[in-house]
């Protein structure tokens, strides 16, 4: 099912049975959900145990690690309630960074990779080992 | 001194001695800095006691949560080295969204949000403006 968003864009509006999975720890980070309606939980599994670290509700952004360089997620989202989301696949997510302007496409991504770095200070999530750097400074850009 | 860039957004170049602030906490936003070259300190001022809370350099950016999110910000930030920065007003970040497609300023208005909530519960509540 597609909707469309007005710039051109196609997304989809998924429904989530509650417990239904948005996405897991471990898989490919790759499109971005807006919630539309219900709650999503954020957790981790650690062994057999699954920790709740926060709730999201309608209006609010899952998986940002689709805007940055980060492979795979590593909090998982799951559906509490009954969900509606809209999910911006991959390759729409990159028409859109594609036709912004660069000070807002770099800011989007130096945001998503902040709160990324935060939600990991926040939850205790162990980062990998290697950490892509970003390419090149914002000031660089801008070519100053 | 002002240097223009990428159809006609307008970016002054700043500069900062060091312990000069960029800003302090609770301050209304008017504007967010690109820092070009030095070192700057985010901290927070627990009446009296100083937390340091970052130290960012070259290719980092401060102030734009105030900025995109309309609030006082949240941590001050002061300059440790001497820094050359770029600042960006608000009027030209406003400018800048409105040249992009709608869904970015929607998608970076709640990564924001996001972030903003996401930095109470790694660091505590902000100290609500004077």
């Amino acid at each position: 099912m597609g909707t469309g968003s007005g710039d051109g864009l196609t997304v989809s509006k998924l429904y989530f049975d509650i417990q239904e999975v948005l996405f897991k720890e471990g898989d490919p980070a790759t499109s971005l959900f807006i919630i539309e309606d219900g709650e999503v939980e954020v957790y981790q599994t650690s062994g057999a145990r699954t920790v709740s670290l926060s709730r999201l509700g309608p209006g609010e952004v899952v998986g940002e690690q689709a805007l940055i360089d980060r492979a795979t997620h590593s909090r998982g989202a799951r559906a509490i309630t009954p969900v509606i989301a809209l999910e911006i696949p991959p390759d729409q997510l990159k028409a859109v960074l594609e036709n912004s302007h660069t000070l807002a496409r770099l800011l989007l991504q130096h945001m998503a990779r902040k709160l990324d770095q935060t939600a990991d200070i926040a939850f205790g999530t162990p980062r990998p080992a290697e950490e892509p750097e970003p390419s090149e400074g914002v000031g660089e850009i801008l070519g100053q | 001194m002002a240097g223009k860039v990428d159809s006609g957004l307008q970016v002054s170049t700043v500069y900062f001695d060091p312990t000069e602030m960029l800003f302090h906490e609770g301050d209304p936003p008017t504007g967010m800095f690109l820092i070009e070259d030095g070192t700057v300190e985010v901290f927070r001022d627990n009446g009296g006691r100083i937390v340091t809370v970052a130290k960012l350099g070259r290719g980092e950016v401060v102030g734009e949560l105030a900025l995109i999110e309309g609030i006082p910000h949240t941590r001050s930030v002061r300059a440790a080295t001497h820094v050359t920065a770029l600042k960006v007003d608000p009027g030209q970040l406003e400018q800048t969204l409105g040249h992009s497609p709608a869904l970015i300023r929607m998608i970076l208005k709640r990564v924001v949000r996001k972030l903003h909530r996401t930095n109470t519960v790694a660091f505590g509540p902000s100290r609500r403006p004077s």
